[in-house]
């Protein structure tokens, strides 16, 4: 068990001391404080290079970074498309973004955006598409980069879950879109708090970095809701320095409890690990597993149980976002029966560098014992 | 500029290995600030502009619908809040007054004025932002009983973010659950969040510089 006494379901990488530790000397080397952004601007540039992006902004959070994303990229129209089944948080980015969202259904297969369903949600009321990439694997970038062209819609991609994937053999970070990350110390790279965007093109990479700025006078200049500043610390730079240039280490750990689940699992209560697809480069972070033949409550009652064992489990983006009450409009014309039938079948186990084989054994354990009790589960 | 020791902050983190938000080094930070400013309830923002987007959410009513100001206190950050939170920015002038049901409020005082020194405006909804001057801060310029709350203080540190000063519960509370889920004490519904989590690293250079440069334990 790992030493806080709980299994997370968030990465939690530890960069090695002394290597956070030069990057701070190199700053304070460098004027420190008196040199604002040093270290996240070499971040920025390291980010390029590993996302084989034209330009990388880091920004406060993940979260403003998909705000800045939409609020520069949106059209003059009122309604945003996102997925329903999504972190519990997006519908308030949209608000945040000065849009309505719109709820569209996933492809049951990929628990990704559907992109026969973003394409019937188009139409002339649509600001943007933002796309979201699940927590295991790829949306479909390539289908959904059609549909936004077709219909001439601006797309914003967040990839928070997906900083080391390729999609098709390519970087995710390198599609000429927006695409949005996490530094959030629960994602593959622990910067403590900070997000960034990559994009290729140069003039919005500019506006971006107005948007962050804190200087009052793009404060004055820029049109409201434009401006917000949200510059990274460099201390935070300085985490997911060090965390990028152990990234290699970071997934080979992910990738050894990955397997341990894959051997356990075999044979339990008909569960299916949501698998990676291995064709391409992943980060075999997240663990997602379908609990067959039981419903929502009782899938409920199995993650209460361990999470009063310390086994922070959790119902995978349950409720999803179009069965939440929201104070603010949101819309949801179409019903989505497979975001419905994902949000009750669904759990996240814990993962991330604090988990070691023998956690995954003790979790798989529980849970074998936690279905022996439902009726109607394989083991039951 | 606010100093600190950027390589003790580091250490800290990491002997804590608590490296999400509202860790040890925030939750230190909340109640120093709770004892030195007087106030019950602390509630550290990851930036002053976000402090006045937790706080406008915190507030707001369903008649709310101006966000208004008297002309010493123009700030350019104003028609950016006004946008993100959906309401109308203006300025009054010496015949407007504040309208109690649908306006808040925002008001500022710089360095040369203690928190107890503004008395206008009892009774209206109001958002004071607080600019003091860190290197005399003092513990007695806390809130008062009836002063207007929230007020809003940039803290020392270029990334040192911001802090709420709350005498109410319910509206800390509501501020908190505006902010993130980290730092919740109670699930209360609010309109929405708005990630305005704050770190570890923003804690640890504020506690250090509080701590090193002013003497505060």
């Amino acid at each position: 068990m790992s030493s806080t006494g709980f299994l997370s379901t968030s990465n939690l990488y530890e960069p090695e001391k002394e290597r956070i530790l030069r990057y701070i000397d190199q700053w304070l080397e460098n004027g420190g404080e008196s040199r604002p952004g040093w270290l996240v601007s070499l971040l920025e540039k390291r980010l390029c290079e590993y996302h084989q992006a034209e330009h990388c902004v880091a920004m406060s959070t993940g979260f403003w970074s998909l705000v800045a994303s939409l609020r520069l990229s949106a059209l003059d129209a009122p309604e945003v498309i996102i997925p329903s089944f999504t972190y519990r948080r997006l519908a308030d980015v949209v608000f945040w973004a000065g849009k309505v969202p719109r709820f569209v259904d996933i492809d049951e297969s990929t628990l990704a955006i559907s992109p026969e369903s973003v394409e019937r949600a188009i139409g002339s009321n649509t600001a943007a598409i933002l796309a979201v990439h699940p927590i295991v694997n790829c949306c479909d970038v390539s289908r959904l980069t059609e549909i936004a062209a077709k219909y001439a819609v601006p797309m914003v991609i967040d990839a928070v879950e997906s900083v080391h994937e390729t999609w098709q053999g390519k970087r995710v970070g390198s599609f000429d879109v927006p695409e949005v990350f996490s530094l959030h110390a629960s994602k593959l790279i622990n910067g403590l708090e900070g997000g960034y965007v990559c994009v290729n093109d140069s003039a919005y990479a500019g506006r971006l970095r107005d948007f962050r700025s804190r200087d009052s006078s793009n404060a004055r200049r820029l049109k409201p809701g434009h401006w917000l500043a949200s510059d990274m610390p460099d201390i935070h730079a300085a985490f997911a320095l060090a965390g990028l240039d152990e990234i290699e280490e970071n997934v080979r750990h992910n990738r050894k409890i990955y397997r341990a689940y894959q051997r356990e699992l075999k044979g339990v209560g008909g569960i299916r690990l949501v698998a990676f697809d291995e064709a391409q480069q992943t980060s075999f972070k997240n663990i997602v597993v379908e609990v067959p033949g039981v419903s929502g409550e009782e899938r409920d009652r199995i993650v209460r149980n361990l999470n009063q064992a310390g086994v922070l489990a959790r119902a995978h983006y349950s409720p999803p976002l179009h069965i939440k009450s929201h104070e603010y409009p949101v819309l949801c014309p179409e019903p989505l029966p497979a975001t419905e039938r994902a949000a009750r079948a669904l759990l996240n186990l814990p993962c991330g560098f604090r988990v070691s084989e023998a956690d995954v054994t003790h979790v798989v354990a529980m849970i074998k014992s936690l279905l022996s009790d439902v009726p109607g589960s394989c083991d039951g | 500029m606010a100093e600190y020791n950027a390589r003790k902050v580091v250490s800290d983190i990491l002997a804590n290995r608590y490296f999400t938000n509202h860790g040890p080094l925030a939750r230190a930070l909340e109640q120093t600030l709770e004892e030195h400013m007087g106030a019950r309830h602390a509630v550290l923002v990851g930036s002053l502009e976000l402090g006045l987007l937790v706080a406008l959410i915190a507030l707001r009513t369903r008649q709310h619908s101006r966000l208004v100001y008297y002309p010493g206190d123009e700030d350019p950050c104003l028609v950016h809040v006004g946008a993100f939170s959906g309401l109308s920015v203006h300025a009054l002038d010496t015949t407007d007054s504040v309208v109690q049901d649908t306006d808040v409020l925002y008001r500022t005082l710089r360095e040369e004025r203690g928190l107890n020194c503004a008395s206008v405006g009892q009774g209206q909804q109001q958002l004071v932002v607080h600019y003091p001057d860190w290197s005399s801060a003092r513990p007695e310029q806390g809130i008062s009983d009836g002063f207007p709350e929230p007020v809003l203080l940039e803290l020392p540190t270029r990334h040192g973010g911001a802090v709420l000063l709350f005498n109410s519960d319910e509206l800390a509370e509501r501020a908190r659950n505006v902010r993130s889920s980290y730092g919740v004490r109670k699930q209360v519904p609010v309109f929405v969040t708005c990630n305005g989590r704050y770190s570890e690293a923003q804690a640890g250079t504020v506690l250090d510089y509080l701590a090193n440069s002013l003497g505060w334990s």
